[in-house]
Order: structure tokens, then C-alpha cells, then sequence
């Protein structure tokens, strides 16, 4: 679904990206992890089309995303729940999703069948700004499936989050799972790696580790700072 | 259908312009002070004392060049000298607005000369009139003049053949007004409302939903595009009613050709919302506003030099005053300042839309 070569990507003069290849396979929940500043946003911004790679390629499901031809048809694949909230503050929830049903071309049913997916069914008539950290974070992700995207890109979701939010999240996601969808969840918590297929640490701006949990506990690591401290470049 | 999305998605934006306190509130504000100040200024009356000296037996309150110099001003007191000397001493320690010397001409017709202070505004905007009307002597005959005097008193000679002037001074600072007003309320607004989205992240949702940024800049500015023609109309209406302006040309093509005014100026706003933060957008359309409304209200615009002119007529707000001005006190419309508007929308439009791709 995803594979991004080679990405290089700096601010300034400080690199962020050197160097990047990731791959994620069609329908599974690849991980990514790493450090705070280690460029795990910025590789999900510049693979969303939020930001452009100073150099590298990245292809999703086939289409290389610098084909401005292929945008479109990237934009209706992917669905993307930024760090940040980017909904609008001063329409309601509904009204959120029914807007986002309007830009992908989608009936307002498939807004309150996502509300109800997103338990949000009884937040839908507050306004966004108005809601709580947590309900914000479930009408975003609400949001980024609303057109059921076939890659689903999730930037810290559960950031923040209280456990029974935590695992509400997880439980949409796993839901979402059985559309066939493929996603790449960055996160901090290195429990919720549990639920990925695999995993790949970012570290420098390098991938420092990419595998499965068990390939990671088989080179007797048990957390990041261990793979920092193995993999320092 | 995909007009009927775009359609949809307008209606969210005009969902949230109508939800947006701060620009509702902006525009209870704007309405009310506008009431307010039009208020004033009809019911203030401006007293201007002209000193007179009058040969030949020859009367001004009986000739047309009263009514070209006096009738534009609210109120005038006349005050008779006997010499030159003395009137331009009365113009010298201000005194009076400015001094007119009458006699008869060769022929028997009256000939006037004028002094005055050239700091003076309120004969400064006379004159300035009369240079747009173009009778007998261009302004930069008279500035001309200055220079090889190298003073600020001035003399104008003029003939009085074909002056009409039927608006007083205050009258005169509608169009001002009108275009202060209608310029706070879309600039700000669009401005602020783009800005907002982008600090907040919103605007970058472009990226990776399928919405183009014409159509995002589009759902945005259409609502103001409404409210701004909206607002245009009532302005007119107020001006017409309560300044008792008898505009020289019909209302509905006033109305019409003040959409090209709000499209650049919305343009500008959109330009201005790519700004890194709100408070320098804001400080950008306060600017690009209060600097032509100053050097209106305060210098000949046609005295400046060329270049300024040229900088000035960047900004909407200026040829607005100028066309609309013309349009509505002389009932003459100036045809090419439309592809003026037209020329600033579609440079401002796609400035914004360069930098907004840019910095994505």
C-alpha cells in the first residue's frame, strides 16, 4: 500500500528525514515509533501530500504521490487523523462530517453511520471547539474514515487519551480493520504496539528498527530507549 | 454535480461565517458606527469664513463664481477687504479660508482670482476638484506655479463657464466613507476568517481531502462576495436618505459596478490572510485602508507624484474614491478603472493562491 523510498527531508539546515524506506504491506497495522523530534509527523505530513520530501519517492497503492494526476485518486485512498485537531471549531460534529460527506461526494446517511462507529452519536449536535480532548479525537478519526479509505494514516491518536478512550480507539481501529483497510498508526505507547502486525522505530531520521514485535523481543529489547542505545548512528 | 458540491460546501462556510462571533460582531459594530458617523457628518454644518474684495461694481454673491466657491462649502461668512494686500494678510494669518478678488473682465463677464493658503484642505479639495472637472487651469498648471513662487500661497484664475456643483463639502466624503467601511468589514473578515484556519491547521486539509484550493478560496469568499455587494446596496440607500446625496447616476449601476471593488478588495483579504500571523494580516488590511483614506482626506491625490499614484491605485480603495466619486457627484463613470479591479482581483488571487502552495 505504502512504500517510501529513500526520503530525504530537512528545515532549514537541520535534516530531519535522511535517508527513509518504509514499506507497508496491503491490510496490515504497521507502527511507527520514536522519540519526540525523531520526524515520525514529518514523514506522515510529506506521505499525506501535507508536506513535500526534499528528495526520496513514495508510492501509495502504486501511484507515485509527485503525479499530480494521481492525486486525486491518492486523496480518496488515504484517510488522515492529524496530531492536531483540523476540523472546524465552530460547526458541530455532524455537521463536521457532513461536510467532509459533501467533499468525497458521499450521502449524509454515511455521516451518522461513522458517528455510531465513532460513539459520537450523542456528542453530534456540540460544536467541535466545544468538545472534550477525547471526543475531538474520536470525531477526527470519525473524519478520517468517513469515505472509508482503503490506507488510513493515524498521527498520535490516542495521545493524551485516558485508557478507556485509549481503548475505544483501539477498538474502532481494529473494527476498521475488517474493511481490509491497511493502516499506519504512529504512537508513544510502546504497549499499543501489541496491536500492530509490525513496527518500524525512527530514530535521527532513520529507521533504527523495522519488524514484528516478536523479532523485537527476539533481539531482547523491551522498550525504545533500549533500541536508541543499539541503534545510535 | 460537482457544482452542487461546491454548493454544499458553501453553505458550511456561510454556516460558520454566521456562527463566527467575532465577525458578527465586527459587523453589528461596523453597521452601527456607520449609522452613527453618517449621522454626524449630515448633521454637522461646516462655517468657513472667505474674505472678499470686489471692483468693477461687480457683486459675488451675484455671480457664478459664488456659487462655484461657496455652494460646495456648508456655510459661507463673507467678509469684505478693499485691497489685495489686506485679503492675502487674512489668508496669511489664517483668517479665512481663502480670499477672491472679482472684477469685470474685458469683455464685461466677472474674472475671479483666488488666494489661498496651499495647506489649506478644504480649498485644496475645491481645487482638486476643479482640476478633475478640468476648468480653465489643470493642477499641475497651479502646482507649477507654486514652484517658480516657491511659496505656499497660491493664485488660481479661473473662468466660471462650465462648473456645476451641486454637493456640499461634507456630501463629498461619502464615497470615503462608503469605501472605508465596505473595505474594514471584507478585509478583515476574509482575512481573519483564513488566517484563523490556517493557525489552526484547518486550511492544510487541502493536502489530502479532495478539495482543491480554488474551491476552498472560493467557498470562503463567495459569503463575503454577498455580504459586501449586500453591504454596498444598504450604504447607497443610508447615503441617499440620510446625507440627501442625489446621486448622478442610476443606484443599480453604482450597486453593480461596486462588485468589482469587493472582489479586489476580497482578493487583498485573501492575500493578506497567507500572512504568518493574525495580528500582521490585521495589520496589513488596516494599512492598505487607513493609507489611502489619509492621503485622500489629506493631500491632492493628483498633486502626488506619479509613482505614488501608481502604488496608491494598488490598493482598491483608492480608484473606488476616484470612479465612484466621479460616478456618483459627476454621473461620468470612468470605464477603465473596471479592468483596474478586475486587474487586482486576478493579481491578488493568484498571489495568494502562489504562496499558499508555496508554503504547503
Amino acid at each position: 500500500m505504502l512504500l517510501v523510498t529513500d526520503a530525504h527531508k530537512s528545515y532549514g539546515k537541520n535534516p530531519v528525514l535522511e535517508g527513509v524506506d518504509i514499506e507497508v504491506k496491503d491490510g496490515e497495522i504497521k507502527g511507527l515509533i520514536g522519540v519526540n523530534g525523531a520526524g515520525k509527523s514529518t514523514l506522515i505530513e510529506c506521505v499525506c501530500g501535507v508536506k513535500k520530501f526534499d528528495s526520496g519517492e513514495i508510492r501509495i497503492g502504486g501511484y507515485d504521490t509527485s503525479d499530480r494526476k494521481a492525486r486525486k485518486i491518492i486523496k480518496n485512498t488515504i484517510g488522515y487523523m492529524p496530531q492536531s485537531f483540523r476540523l472546524f471549531n465552530d460547526l458541530t460534529a455532524e455537521e463536521n462530517l457532513k461536510y467532509l460527506c459533501a467533499v468525497y461526494r458521499l450521502p449524509k446517511s454515511k455521516a451518522d453511520d461513522v458517528m455510531e462507529i465513532c460513539r459520537l452519536t450523542g456528542h453530534r449536535k456540540m460544536l467541535a471547539g466545544n468538545l472534550s480532548g477525547g471526543y475531538r479525537q474520536l470525531l477526527s478519526m470519525a473524519g478520517a474514515i468517513v469515505h472509508t479509505p482503503k490506507f488510513l494514516v493515524l498521527d498520535e491518536p490516542t495521545a493524551g487519551m485516558d485508557p478507556i478512550f485509549r481503548r475505544q480507539f483501539w477498538d474502532i481501529i481494529r473494527e476498521y480493520r475488517k474493511t481490509s483497510a491497511t493502516v499506519l498508526v504512529i504512537t508513544h505507547y510502546f504497549e499499543e504496539l501489541v496491536e500492530c502486525d509490525t513496527f518500524a522505530c525512527l530514530a535521527n531520521g532513520r529507521i533504527a528498527f523495522n519488524g514484528s514485535l516478536a523479532e523485537f523481543k527476539q533481539d531482547g529489547l523491551l522498550n525504545i530507549e533500549q533500541i536508541l542505545n543499539k541503534y545510535t548512528f | 454535480m460537482e457544482k452542487f458540491r461546491f454548493l454544499k460546501i458553501l453553505g458550511f462556510e456561510a454556516k460558520r461565517i454566521l456562527r463566527n462571533k467575532v465577525i458578527f460582531v465586527m459587523l453589528m459594530v461596523f453597521a452601527i458606527l456607520t449609522i452613527l458617523v453618517l449621522y454626524i457628518v449630515q448633521s454637522a454644518t461646516m462655517r468657513y469664513d472667505v474674505a472678499v474684495w470686489e471692483e468693477d461694481g461687480i457683486k459675488l454673491t451675484e455671480t457664478e463664481i459664488y456659487d462655484v466657491l461657496c455652494k460646495p462649502l456648508d456655510e459661507v461668512n463673507l467678509s469684505y477687504v478693499s485691497s489685495e494686500e489686506e485679503g492675502v494678510e487674512r489668508v496669511k494669518k489664517q483668517e479665512v479660508v481663502f480670499f477672491v478678488h472679482v472684477w469685470k473682465g474685458e469683455t464685461g463677464e466677472p474674472r475671479a482670482v483666488i488666494h489661498y493658503d496651499a495647506s489649506n484642505r478644504v480649498v485644496a479639495l475645491l481645487v482638486s476638484e476643479f482640476s478633475e472637472l478640468r476648468i480653465d487651469r489643470s493642477l499641475d498648471s497651479i502646482l507649477e506655479f507654486f514652484e517658480e513662487k516657491g511659496i505656499t500661497l497660491d493664485v488660481i484664475s479661473f473662468s466660471t463657464e462650465q462648473v456645476s456643483y451641486e454637493f456640499t463639502h461634507t456630501q463629498r466624503t461619502f464615497v470615503a466613507e462608503l469605501a472605508a467601511f465596505v473595505s474594514l468589514v471584507l478585509l478583515l473578515g476574509v482575512a481573519y476568517s483564513l488566517a484563523r484556519d490556517r493557525e489552526t491547521g484547518v486550511s492544510q486539509n487541502v493536502a489530502y481531502i479532495p478539495i482543491g484550493h480554488n474551491a476552498y478560496f472560493l467557498s470562503k469568499l463567495i459569503p463575503y462576495f454577498l455580504l459586501g455587494i449586500f453591504e454596498m446596496l444598504v450604504l447607497c440607500v443610508l447615503g441617499a436618505k440620510l446625507m440627501a446625496i442625489s446621486f448622478q447616476i442610476n443606484l443599480f449601476i453604482v450597486w453593480l459596478l461596486s462588485s468589482f471593488f469587493v472582489m479586489a478588495t476580497l482578493s487583498l483579504g485573501l492575500l493578506f490572510s497567507t500572512m504568518r500571523s493574525q495580528i500582521s494580516t490585521a495589520f496589513c488590511a488596516m494599512v492598505s485602508i487607513l493609507l489611502p483614506m489619509f492621503v485622500y482626506l489629506l493631500v491632492v491625490v493628483s498633486a502626488l507624484p506619479v509613482a505614488a499614484q501608481v502604488i496608491l491605485n494598488f490598493l482598491p480603495v483608492m480608484p473606488f474614491i476616484t470612479m465612484f466619486g466621479t460616478m456618483i457627484y459627476n454621473g461620468v463613470i470612468l470605464w477603465w478603472y473596471v479592468p483596474i479591479f478586475l486587474a487586482q482581483t486576478i493579481i491578488y488571487y493568484c498571489l495568494a493562491l502562489w504562496v499558499m502552495k508555496k508554503k504547503a
